[in-house]
């Protein structure tokens, strides 16, 4: 044993799993939106009225068929957030960086996301916000560069 | 909103009574390298077997077994799916049955929670859970990253890609909300610290104080590194059997009620729903904090998961006050304010003044109902698939009175390479009868609540 303590023998191997996968009917209705127009929609129920954001193709309240996109104006309240100091080289942006939790007007939930054009001890739950868009877009929920007070 | 109805919150309800006889533990550790996976599991059940004074002899027991459930939430760390085959193999079990339980870090609570379903069924007389996981398989940072996949990835993963990151954002809300302040959560950090210090298994020990937690560097703001759990390399083991096996083999068996709750992996996602209140609370309590402009529940404060798994498990178990008829409780104490949140939702104290379970003192040894005198996640382990399991133990231990004999035992601090501290001192509850554990897991996406209840 105080051989194997000295020296264990460890297998040093890697998983490449390059991956896909489909956002769904309603969703990518949404993502091209934003990649095409800059607009964030919600899937409003027609029977409940439930405004899904993100949208669902069927109502989870009363399982209606939703397909129909509403228009939202993108400006929101901050709820809470927190701000990342932690660095690995996996994140999508350079720690420090700032993530909100925003409730979107005429959305019953909320969108987390980069919150940014701000000075970090500024930021307050309560605060006004509206989305800032890339230049180039993917369809995905990243073409949001971030949200910045309105 | 989310609405139930009469057959969503009906209380699940045992075909005959199920009952836990015997724990194993292993030295946890962020890097095992003298053992492979099988090996660190078979020492938690030999532990099992060996030292938990079972009248039968280990081999004997053994031959009982027919059922397992084997917790572990992230396999493909080890490129080896179907790992629990492997396990059962290597710990004899074969051809027994296993099912490979995977609900995230509340892995271990929804193992023994299927393990007692198995016997509860008449499926199983003698049931096996057993979870493990080994984080150092993959390197801290790119374990972080997958375990962040445990958030909605088409809107909040790709943000983050650290846990704390889903977390801290609750501390915040719930410090705004509730005026909770950084030096509660603190106190939790130092007081699990220090309880892993009396704990052989531990793999954080630490004598810390609330300046020092507040120095330690800031992670994901506003938690700081010395309040998150440990990453961890290791396993656990519970033995779960019916009335008649129990008194069979042990002369201290200990009854077992189990319950769970699931809900939205996306935290902005939470719509807000009634409070399910819990035996001690009364209709109304909550009035004047729902009529509150801009409050959901469970929002970003509580736990709707947790208070659904207290919801059914005190009923199942028959508890009417929490508080008052719990003699301790594990919480799953990944982050300080997860385990603050937990307060609430599991009527340590009404919504809203979960802080005053830390300030009164109730908390700590000798208080009213401690909690995680086993070190908890902050001092002694998070090796996911076994986390809810080594919680459930340490629990079962302490009601069986037996504190010392697993954590005073010199013997078992040498085979650990470790030297028992020169002031240690017991965290045995005395006359311990009654004691409860929450196994959590991702924002809240599911969770167990277990009530062990003294039954010699």
């Amino acid at each position: 044993m105080e051989a194997v303590k000295k020296e264990p023998v460890l297998f040093e191997g890697y998983v490449i799993m390059p991956y896909k996968y489909s956002v769904g009917s309603l969703a990518s209705k949404f993502f091209i939106k934003i990649r095409d127009s800059k607009v964030l929609s919600g899937a409003k129920c027609p029977k409940c009225h439930m405004v899904n954001f993100p949208p669902r193709s069927v109502c989870p309240k009363c399982f209606s068929k939703v397909e129909e996109l509403v228009e939202l104006s993108g400006k929101g309240k901050l709820e809470t957030f927190t701000i990342v100091h932690y660095e690995s080289s996996v994140q999508a942006v350079k720690p420090p960086y700032a993530i909100g939790v925003i409730k979107l007007e005429g959305a019953d939930t909320a969108i987390t996301h980069f919150i940014g054009g701000v000075d970090y001890k500024d930021i307050k739950p309560g605060m006004k916000l509206e989305p800032v868009f890339k230049a180039k877009r993917n369809a995905n929920i990243l073409d949001i560069e971030y949200f910045q007070p309105a | 909103m989310i609405v139930l109805k009469e057959g969503n919150l009906r209380i699940p309800k045992w075909n005959r009574k199920v009952f836990a006889v015997a724990g194993g533990l292993v030295n946890y550790k962020k890097f095992c390298p003298e053992m492979k996976l099988e090996e660190q599991v078979m020492v938690a059940f030999r532990q099992m077997l060996e030292q938990n004074n079972l009248k039968m002899s280990p081999v004997e027991v053994k031959g009982l077994i027919n059922l397992i459930t084997a917790g572990c939430f992230a396999d493909h760390f080890q490129d080896q799916l179907l790992c629990e085959a492997k396990v059962t193999d290597y710990l004899g079990l074969d051809p027994m049955f296993d099912i490979g339980i995977k609900t995230g870090g509340a892995t271990g609570g929804s193992t023994i929670l299927t393990a007692a379903m198995g016997i509860a069924s008449g499926y199983a007389d003698v049931a096996l859970a057993v979870g493990w996981e080994r984080m150092s398989e993959v390197d801290t940072r790119m374990g972080n990253y997958y375990i962040s996949t445990a958030a909605c990835k088409d809107f909040e993963t790709r943000l983050g890609r650290i846990y704390s990151s889903y977390y801290a954002p609750m501390a915040v809300r719930f410090s705004q909300m509730y005026n909770l302040s950084e030096q509660t959560r603190a106190k939790v950090a130092v007081k699990n610290h220090l309880y892993g210090y009396y704990s052989p298994y531990a793999q954080q020990p630490g004598k810390y104080t609330v300046e020092e937690v507040l120095a330690s560097p800031m992670s994901t703001y506003p938690l700081r590194f010395l309040e998150c759990c440990a990453m961890t390399d290791g396993a656990a083991c519970m033995l779960l059997c019916d009335e008649k096996t129990a008194y069979k083999l042990s002369d201290k068996p200990v009854e077992l009620n189990i319950a769970g709750g699931s809900h939205t992996l996306r935290v902005a996602d939470r719509r807000d729903m009634d409070i399910p209140l819990l035996p001690n609370e009364d209709p109304g309590l909550y009035d004047g904090m729902r009529k509150k402009e801009g409050t959901r529940w469970p929002g970003f404060e509580s736990f709707a998961a947790s208070r659904f798994a207290a919801y059914f498990a005190y009923r199942m178990a028959g508890i009417k006050d929490p508080l008052e008829e719990l003699d301790l409780i594990e919480t799953h104490d990944a982050f300080t304010i997860s385990d603050i949140q937990t307060y609430g939702d599991i009527g340590m104290r009404p919504y809203g003044r979960e802080a005053e379970y830390i300030e009164s003192g109730d908390a700590y040894f000798g208080g009213k109902c401690p909690a995680n005198l086993s070190g908890g996640l902050i001092g002694t382990m998070h090796a996911v698939g076994a986390t809810g399991i080594f919680q459930g133990v340490e629990c079962l231990w302490q009601i069986q009175g037996k504190y010392d004999q697993f954590h005073g035992d010199t013997k078992i601090w040498k085979s650990f390479g470790k030297e028992k501290p020169k002031d240690w001192k017991s965290l045995q509850v005395p006359n311990a009868k009654q004691a409860a554990w929450v196994s959590h897991a991702g924002v809240g996406s599911h969770v167990t609540v277990g009530v062990l209840k003294k039954a010699f």
